[in-house]
């Protein structure tokens, strides 16, 4: 987990394949679960899946896994000579979101039971336990039953039965939940340690600041439809991101200035963030100017500041409304 | 069958089965029977009550080995009141004679709480009184015994064997065997799938597994697990039985134990039987969701019935319904070995009995399978019975075989 002490090269994962979905749906009687999805993850990739609950989030992924049969759709593989197949489920790994382990069980057993389930003999079992039970810092706890560790620890256990077997698709269902920041952060890592070893990685979570920071590619999907997918960059710089003009003033601001105020088009948004604060969100920076002076005449202006609109900005404002979003896909 | 199938069981057996506990079972009942059995042996042996009697002067015809002693005395009853009191005499037995219309005996028991060993005076003084009659009305010992005898009754067996007391005994046993390792399936089904979905550990599994091939293991591990914790009960049942029989009480072993050629036959319907009745618990375990608020746990308990319907064959095990009872998969598991052991069973009865009973595991393995599927992902919530019959039926959302079976 430690990068500084950890080797990041290591031979355990590796993949060169392309993981995609092709029109993938799923419905639950009357409930469309999934509509028509299609996406793909490049190699070595971190792919974010974001949405609200409910979403559709875990059926997709419990669907390329193999849990679920779509109702329509395929998922594929595509190796790097350009052969497709069907998606081998034995080269995935993967981190339900509802997870747990024997917890009257040690650590070495519980890891040796997942690792000849998928399939490795009893010495290379125990050689890559082992290797994880060191990787992961869980030494002195080997033979610890998993109900005495604290839950960072079983967070690292319950991951690591998702790694032995050197899968070359790492699905993460909420990786970060009910972990403290440290304790993110050494998932953090982890995460990016296995993908510069080689992995593919989908992940979904709901830490927007964590996702910033790690995903290659994001995808927003609600009520089961995709409704935007880019790198994070793209979607915080394209049209739904746009910027966001805050200023502060001295004295609080008069309700009355504000109920009268009358806002072009130009502002997608409006806000009163504190009484003297008040935040535009503007589809780009072009009146950001006309905007200020013309609340110049409000009162003392103490501070401004414009800035590109964060992820978790849009998130809120696509999730909430998906049906009004003009583009789906900034790629 | 699938490799994963054999990890499962062997996981689940060890979950389940743990031999040091066992053992240490074992060695806690052996050591609690020595110390009770040993405790007996030293109050019989130690404590001699003595008990003074008064006013009479024949014998009184107490067993060879009785602990209570006796004793003709001429002291004065204020003598023997203190000796009752510093406990250096346990009590003082008066027997006067009335010599009304009719002579018999006035018996007073003088003691300082009433004590356990009253019976053995009581039956002393019963045979007193017994001898006493017979000679006032010149009664001899051989006269008495021929009015006391009842009418015997010759029974003629038309069959080849006859059933004796000790054989319903050891028939009595058998099903009790089957009904302990039943309510062991149900214990070990109800932790080994419900205690797993209030864990949360289902969906790490069936990513790696299909939940047939996690099924079928369970059901193989935890059936084994069942019959190798009984197994260890009849252990230590045999370890006390040694112990009894080293402490001089053995008895003999009833003509249905010698049955070895019925083993392997009764090995096959009890292991039957439990793993029909494993892939209803299975079924059952997956659909509760918490056992302390589920209306759905009773239904567990259902399977004890037909279990212990067998036991209706005992007293008539070639009656019609016996017949019926012992060739149902669901009771043959018991009707079936009780009649095998006490009653005549045509080949034809065993043959579709145990073709019935094949049949009606495999039914119930893939119906207790799709279920298990469906139910093992549904928290926080049941089905209706509906939908269970549907996943029963029909399967639904799960795929019976994962892909990922495929590398073993």
């Amino acid at each position: 987990m430690n990068p500084k002490t950890r080797p990041l090269t290591s031979p355990f994962l590796e993949s060169s394949l392309l993981v995609s979905a092709h029109g993938v749906g799923k419905s639950f009687g009357a409930v469309k679960a999934v509509d028509q999805i299609s996406f793909e993850v490049k190699p070595q990739q971190i792919f974010s899946l974001l949405g609200p609950n409910g979403a559709g989030k875990t059926t997709l992924v419990r669907m390329l896994i193999g849990m679920l049969p779509p109702d329509e759709g395929t998922f594929r593989w595509q190796n790097n000579g350009g052969k497709i197949s069907p998606l081998d489920r034995a080269k995935i790994g993967y981190l339900p979101e509802d997870r747990g382990l024997y917890k009257d069980q040690p650590v070495t057993a519980t890891l040796e039971y997942f690792a000849a389930l998928r399939g490795l003999n009893p010495t290379e079992s125990r050689r890559v336990v082992q290797m994880w039970i060191e990787r992961l810092e869980l030494t002195q706890y080997a033979k610890s039953k998993l109900e005495t560790l604290s839950k960072g620890n079983q967070q690292k256990v319950q991951i690591a039965t998702a790694l032995l077997h050197r899968p070359a698709l790492v699905v993460l269902d909420e990786p970060f939940s009910g972990l403290d920041p440290i304790n993110q952060e050494l998932m953090v890592n982890l995460i990016r340690e296995i993908r510069s070893e080689g992995a593919t990685i989908l992940l979904s979570a709901h830490q927007l600041h964590l996702i910033e920071r790690l995903a290659d590619h994001v995808m927003i999907i609600a009520k089961g439809r995709e409704v935007l997918s880019g790198t994070v960059a793209e979607i915080c710089q394209g049209s739904l991101g746009g910027r966001t003009l805050r200023i502060e003033f001295e004295q609080p601001i008069d309700q009355a200035l504000l109920g009268n105020l009358q806002t072009d088009e130009t502002v997608r948004a409006m806000q009163l963030e504190q009484p003297n604060l008040i935040a535009l969100h503007f589809a780009n920076s072009h009146n950001q100017l006309e905007w200020l002076n013309k609340l110049h005449g409000w009162g003392s202006i103490r501070s401004f500041q414009s800035s590109a609109a964060s992820l978790h900005e849009i998130y809120l404002r696509v999730a909430a409304e998906p049906d009004a979003l003009p583009q789906r896909n900034l790629q | 069958m699938n490799h994963s199938v054999w990890i499962v069981a062997k996981w689940e057996f060890f979950r389940f089965f743990k031999w040091r506990d066992q053992l240490i079972g074992i060695v806690v009942m052996l050591a609690t029977s020595a110390i009770a059995f040993g405790a007996v042996k030293f109050a019989r042996s130690s404590n001699d009550i003595e008990v003074a009697l008064v006013g009479f002067n024949q014998p009184l015809n107490l067993p060879n080995d009785s602990s209570v002693k006796v004793r003709p005395s001429e002291e004065t009853m204020q003598q023997l009141r203190l000796q009752l009191d510093d406990r250096s005499l346990d009590g003082i037995l008066l027997i006067t004679e009335n010599t009304d219309n009719v002579p018999e005996l006035v018996v007073e028991l003088l003691v300082r709480q009433p004590p356990g060993w009253v019976g053995e005076i009581q039956e002393a003084m019963n045979k007193l009184k017994l001898s006493r009659t017979m000679a006032q009305a010149s009664i001899t010992p051989e006269q008495l015994q021929l009015i006391l005898a009842p009418q015997t009754i010759k029974v003629t067996t038309t069959m080849p064997k006859s059933i004796t007391f000790a054989d319903r005994v050891v028939a009595i046993g058998m099903g009790s065997f089957m009904m302990l390792v039943s309510f062991m399936g149900l214990s070990f089904f109800m932790v080994g799938i419900t205690g797993e979905k209030q864990q949360r550990i289902t969906e790490q599994i069936v990513s790696v597994i299909s939940p047939q091939a996690w099924i079928d293991g369970k059901l193989i591990g935890l059936t084994g697990a069942s019959f190798a914790s009984v197994g260890m009960l009849l252990v230590g049942g045999l370890a006390i039985y040694a112990i009894v029989w080293l402490a001089g009480y053995a008895m003999t072993m009833p003509d249905a134990l010698s049955r070895w050629d019925l083993l392997p036959l009764l090995a096959i319907l009890f292991l039957g039987g439990a793993v029909f009745w494993n892939c209803f618990f299975a079924a059952v375990s997956s659909i509760i969701n918490d056992p302390n608020t589920s209306a759905k746990s009773g239904l567990l308990f259902v399977p004890m019935l037909p279990i212990a319907a067998g036991f209706l064959a005992i007293p008539q095990p070639d009656g019609n319904a016996m017949r019926v009872l012992s060739i149902l998969p669901g009771t043959s598991s018991t009707a079936m070995p009780i009649r095998l052991l006490l009653g005549e069973v045509a080949w034809w009865e065993l043959a579709m009995c145990l073709l019935l009973l094949v049949g009606g595991i495999w039914i119930l393995r893939i119906a207790a399978g799709r279920i298990f599927a469906a139910g093992i992902m549904l928290y926080g919530k049941e089905p209706s019975w509906i939908e269970v019959l549907r996943w029963a039926m029909k399967g639904d959302q799960l795929p019976i075989r994962a892909p990922s079976d495929s590398h073993t």
